[in-house]
């Protein structure tokens, strides 16, 4: 289930590099999947999780590392959907999870006996308060930031977005474990009851978190790819119009629209600039070249 | 010549929605206190796309007859960034016009022109009429989903 949030994220992150480079407001989403692939990579789902933590000293540092990136990765995708749903920034509710990293970071230091690396590192040191803490700072805040996610979502929970919801809800439910494991581990005399919530933690939490990623990426395909449909042929045809004619004073302008502006923009920059070309040389292209831009256009006109 | 980023003053004077050419010859009318008007001006026009006249009781923008929409539309809009820009208080550059045109706009108190050079002003409201093309193709507005 790791390695196929991993796959899902990679994608994410690859496919989403152009448009991470014309639109700004997308770029929160992306710093948010380069934070849970970073989560991801620190739990050794690539390289063997001893191998890992050995360079940071051998004491399970990546355990801390990878509650660090995943509250990060949390903490842009909520910002994402802020922007989505136009809720302005209210500073106590946006900030709040990034105070729990100080207050992570000095419990993790007070967990005696830190060393040998494992992967059940907090279930074996859960007799110490400090781990407690720990664990249950980290889980309180990315409960209290996906329940904001999902209340965000609310008006927008339709569709492709309903899977948003739909998985951010079972990682509530995966935290909520966690949470009620921590608290009846140290808190109460029911250690087995406690271990056998805590262990729904790990079965939901990578279903739910899986289940947001591809809902994303499903709905970035649905809709790119009509779009690269209706435009891409048009936008390289008249990329090489302007580069076979010299349109533009310099060479790279025709690549570099196609590169830095969306493939409708593009098109219409093309287009304007191969207009220009023909005022300035007072011609008119030949009738076939004419017919093709005409057609475009008219693409064009239909949706403004 | 300091000019200011052409993104933030298309938001200044449209907000961050869409908008229409409507919307912004209204907008620029109050700014500038005089009428805008857009004349279809059937004459030999050269290498010139547009130009704009600024009379002391009104502004008018004239632009050629053209097959292409878009295109019309781009030269009228880079003309509303002169202005625009000029209400602004930003240096212009110097238009070259034809005696025709000159005996139009002979009592006029100043005139610009797109003539595409590669003038920073010139660039400026380029940037400034492709801005308007984006805000008007409205559904082009998706592009802002911050998950795609």
């Amino acid at each position: 289930m790791k390695l196929l949030l991993f796959g899902l994220l990679s994608a994410l992150c690859l496919l989403r590099i152009p448009s991470v480079v014309k639109v700004a407001e997308s770029r929160a989403s992306w710093v948010a999947s380069i934070f849970g692939l970073a989560a991801l990579y620190v739990l050794g789902t690539v390289t063997p999780l001893e191998d890992i933590d050995r360079y940071l000293g051998g004491i399970n540092v990546t355990n801390l590392l990878q509650a660090v990136f995943a509250l990060l990765a949390i903490f842009f995708f909520n910002d994402s959907v802020r922007r989505l749903a136009n809720v302005p920034i209210v500073r106590w509710t946006y900030y709040a999870p990034l105070l729990s990293i100080p207050i992570m970071v000095a419990s993790f230091s007070l967990i005696q006996d830190k060393a040998p690396t494992a992967a059940d590192f907090i279930d074996t040191r859960m007799d110490q308060l400090a781990t407690a803490v720990y664990s249950g700072i980290y889980m309180l805040a990315l409960l209290f930031t996906v329940l904001r996610i999902i209340y965000m979502l609310r008006h927008k929970a339709k569709g492709l977005y309903a899977t948003f919801s739909a998985g951010l809800l079972v990682v509530a439910a995966a935290v909520s474990c966690h949470i009620t494991y921590v608290v009846l581990f140290y808190f109460s005399p029911w250690d087995a009851l406690a271990r056998d919530i805590g262990a729904w933690f790990d079965r939901l939490f990578y279903v739910g978190l899986s289940v947001t990623a591809a809902g994303w990426l499903i709905l970035f395909l649905s809709k790119q790819l009509p779009r690269l449909h209706l435009w891409m042929i048009d936008a390289l045809w008249l990329t090489a119009l302007r580069m076979r004619v010299r349109a533009d004073r310099s060479r790279v302008s025709p690549a570099w629209d196609l590169f830095n502006e969306t493939l409708e923009n593009g098109v219409y920059k093309s287009l304007i600039v191969l207009h220009n070309y023909e005022r300035v040389n007072l011609m008119d292209f030949p009738d076939s070249v004419q017919g093709r831009i005409s057609h475009i256009e008219a693409k064009l006109d239909a949706r403004t | 010549m300091t000019l200011p980023p052409v993104q933030d003053k298309v938001r200044e004077l449209c907000g961050d929605g869409t908008t229409s050419m409507k919307e912004v010859v209204e907008r620029l009318t109050v700014i500038c206190e005089k009428p805008i008007n857009l004349i279809e001006y059937n004459e030999s026009w050269g290498s010139l796309t547009a130009f704009k006249a600024e009379f002391e009781d009104r502004i008018n923008v004239y632009f050629p007859p053209q097959k292409s929409q878009q295109y019309k539309l781009h030269c009228i809009y880079h003309e509303l960034g002169h202005i625009y820009l000029e209400s602004l208080q930003v240096a212009l550059a110097l238009p070259d016009l034809s005696g025709e045109m000159l005996r139009e706009t002979a009592d006029a108190i100043s005139i610009t022109c797109r003539s595409v050079p590669n003038h920073p002003v010139e660039r400026w409201v380029e940037d400034f009429a492709f801005e308007m093309s984006k805000k008007t193709r409205s559904r082009s507005s998706s592009d802002l989903d911050p998950f795609l």
